[in-house]
């Protein structure tokens, strides 16, 4: 009787543990959000964004504010704050899946192709001027592009015999340096100023003038793959015990391996589509989650999507306050603060690490 | 319980085993035993369908490997690897719930679960660390917390690779009697051992390896023998029948 009410009482410990983090991340998520609408060249009060918010939302009425800032929030920052809350959760999600799948903190979507892929469609839609005829063009060559990439070098390694995670990083970073040198070849030809200036900015990452159309490209693949994933938790925990136990524990690890890989190829592409290479979002957000809240996926996963959300749109909010009236690009932003942390993130987990 | 015929088995173009023929029975407590690299790791991972076997035959319960799901295959088989080292934090008593995953449907938990993880854990002694860390353990205690999540795997076969290695001699005969009283409700047991004393005390059967090949096979009294000692470990032993344990003991000279 007692062990069974210790029993019960841990498990609305594990519960309570749960609502109380995805509570706490909803909350920073959704502060991040009215911050990121409400900063900017035009100031907005937190109390009006949030007034029109909910007027926005239908849930009140009120028309106590100007018609610019009724523009300025619903057509320009809104629709920014929502792509980077995307795509930062994206990243997020694909970075903490592979890390299970790999049992390796390090590793993160950019290292099975998908980040450089999608850089070097997006590259070659303006490079052949493809983005010119329709908004729709860069995003979608830059998700074949993902989707390629990380088929080729899945299909390669699934040719190897014994399929190790050091063949797939080894693969990945050979692919990484091939299409970069690609792209490198496309800027040095590249005709005019105008082009390159959009290549090179589309390759740093950046979230300007991002409309809803962006919104509506990426909204549906992102949420729905990162629901997807969330089902795989007690699968990935399973893994990070290593092949033997998740085997014989009943899990179907080459199947489980090749789904987790697809979806989060397939979120990043999405991502990337949209944002240029954001670098080190799918690293540092899953790391600093796991030192608080410890390594359990269930949690971890939905965790890291409010997370990298949050991440997002301060880097993105930076890149735009820092040095006004400068716009630095997000991707910059984020790179000033995810490298050292990974370097110090190397150096702690010299431990876990078997790169 | 098991069917093995004419096994063997190559790793990277190395021939590990060569043309092994064993059956286990149900309720058998079942050992392997053999010199350092004689095969007993890979025989027992190529039982849990770990590794491909190049040739040769295997039934589980009747059905062949290929015939199982990997979930069903799970709720007839667990096994305890040796090596216990985990990099990650998980608290001890997710590790032995994961034992209960092939129970489970897509969205398990339930009580009786719960259950069964804390019977396995109050058996093996380890549910008064149940919301530690696996990482503050040590090798012994992560031992017992690994095979406390086999037991709660709940499987009629266990497969065990030296699960004794890194315990004191309290926790080897705790192992090995509990290991004994299930075999006794009819579970089987197939073990690696590399102490031929607590070997022979405990198993029924037995099988001796010697560079991948059969080199005895059949009650532990054929298998312990003077000659076949020699020939394997290459050491002189005695052996005799002790009368305070009934079992053989191995002194080597």
């Amino acid at each position: 009787m007692d062990k069974q009410e210790q029993a019960t009482h841990k498990k609305q410990n594990r519960t309570v543990k749960t609502a109380v983090t995805l509570i706490v991340m909803v909350i920073i998520l959704i502060f991040a959000g009215i911050v990121g609408v409400s900063l900017g060249p035009i100031s907005i009060p937190f109390k009006e964004t949030i007034l029109i918010f909910l007027h926005k939302l239908h849930v009140i009425n009120y028309d106590g504010f100007t018609e610019q800032q009724w523009v300025v929030i619903t057509e320009v920052r809104l629709p920014r704050v929502i792509v980077a809350s995307l795509v930062g959760a994206a990243l997020a999600v694909a970075g903490v899946s592979m890390q299970g799948l790999f049992r390796n903190p390090l590793v993160e979507p950019g290292y099975i192709g998908v980040s450089s892929g999608a850089a070097l469609g997006a590259v070659c839609s303006i490079f052949f001027g493809w983005s010119a005829m329709s908004s729709w063009f860069l995003p979608i060559s830059a998700f074949l592009g993902a989707l390629f990439a990380t088929s080729v070098i899945l299909l390669i390694w699934k040719a190897t015999r014994q399929q190790s995670i050091a063949v797939l990083l080894l693969l990945g970073i050979g692919i990484n340096s091939f299409f970069s040198a690609v792209m490198n070849v496309m800027v040095a030809t590249s005709k005019n100023e105008q082009e390159l200036r959009s290549i090179v900015y589309w390759l740093q990452g950046g979230l300007e003038a991002r409309t809803w159309e962006h919104v509506s490209i990426i909204a549906v693949p992102i949420i729905a793959g990162s629901i997807f994933l969330l089902f795989f938790g007690s699968k990935l925990n399973m893994m990070l015990l290593g092949e033997d136990h998740a085997r014989t524990s009943g899990i179907n690890t080459r199947l489980t391996r090749n789904i987790v890989l697809t979806i989060a190829a397939f979120i990043t592409g999405a991502a990337v589509a949209v944002s240029g290479v954001i670098g080190f979002i799918g690293l540092i957000v899953p790391h600093i989650l796991r030192l608080i809240i410890g390594p359990d996926h269930r949690l971890l996963l939905p965790a890291s999507a409010f997370g990298g959300a949050a991440f997002l749109i301060f880097a993105d909010l930076i890149s735009r306050v820092i040095i006004q009236p400068i716009t630095l690009q997000v991707g910059v932003v984020s790179a000033l603060i995810g490298a050292p942390l990974f370097i110090v993130l190397i150096l702690r987990s010299y431990k876990g690490a078997s790169l | 319980m098991i069917q093995v015929q004419n096994l063997s088995v190559v790793l990277n173009d190395q021939p590990i085993l060569k043309n092994i023929d064993i059956e286990v029975k149900s309720g058998e407590y079942f050992g392997l035993i053999g010199p350092n690299g004689s095969g007993k790791t890979t025989l027992l991972k190529t039982i849990a369908q770990l590794l491909p076997c190049e040739k040769g035959n295997m039934t589980i319960a009747g059905k062949h490997p290929s015939d199982y799901k990997q979930k069903e295959m799970a709720r007839k088989l667990s096994y305890v690897p040796q090596d216990t080292n985990i990099d990650f934090d998980f608290n001890v008593k997710d590790i032995v719930a994961m034992g209960r995953h092939a129970h489970g449907g897509f969205f398990n938990k339930n009580d009786v679960d719960e259950e069964v993880v804390q019977e396995a854990m109050v058996a093996t002694n380890t549910w008064r660390f149940k919301d530690q860390s696996i990482l503050n353990l040590s090798g012994g205690q992560r031992q017992l917390v690994f095979i406390a999540k086999a037991l709660a795997q709940d499987t009629p076969l266990i497969l065990l690779d030296e699960p004794i290695s890194a315990l004191d001699i309290y926790y080897q005969m705790h192992i090995l009697k509990l290991l004994e009283e299930l075999t006794e409700k009819g579970k089987t047991v197939i073990t690696v051992l590399h102490d031929l004393n607590l070997a022979a005390r405990f198993c029924k059967k037995m099988l001796l390896l010697k560079e991948g090949q059969v080199e005895a096979y059949g009650e532990t009294k054929e298998v312990i023998t003077k000659q076949n000692l020699k020939k394997t470990y290459r050491i002189h032993a005695e052996i005799r029948d002790d009368q305070l344990i009934q079992a053989l003991n191995v002194t080597p000279l």
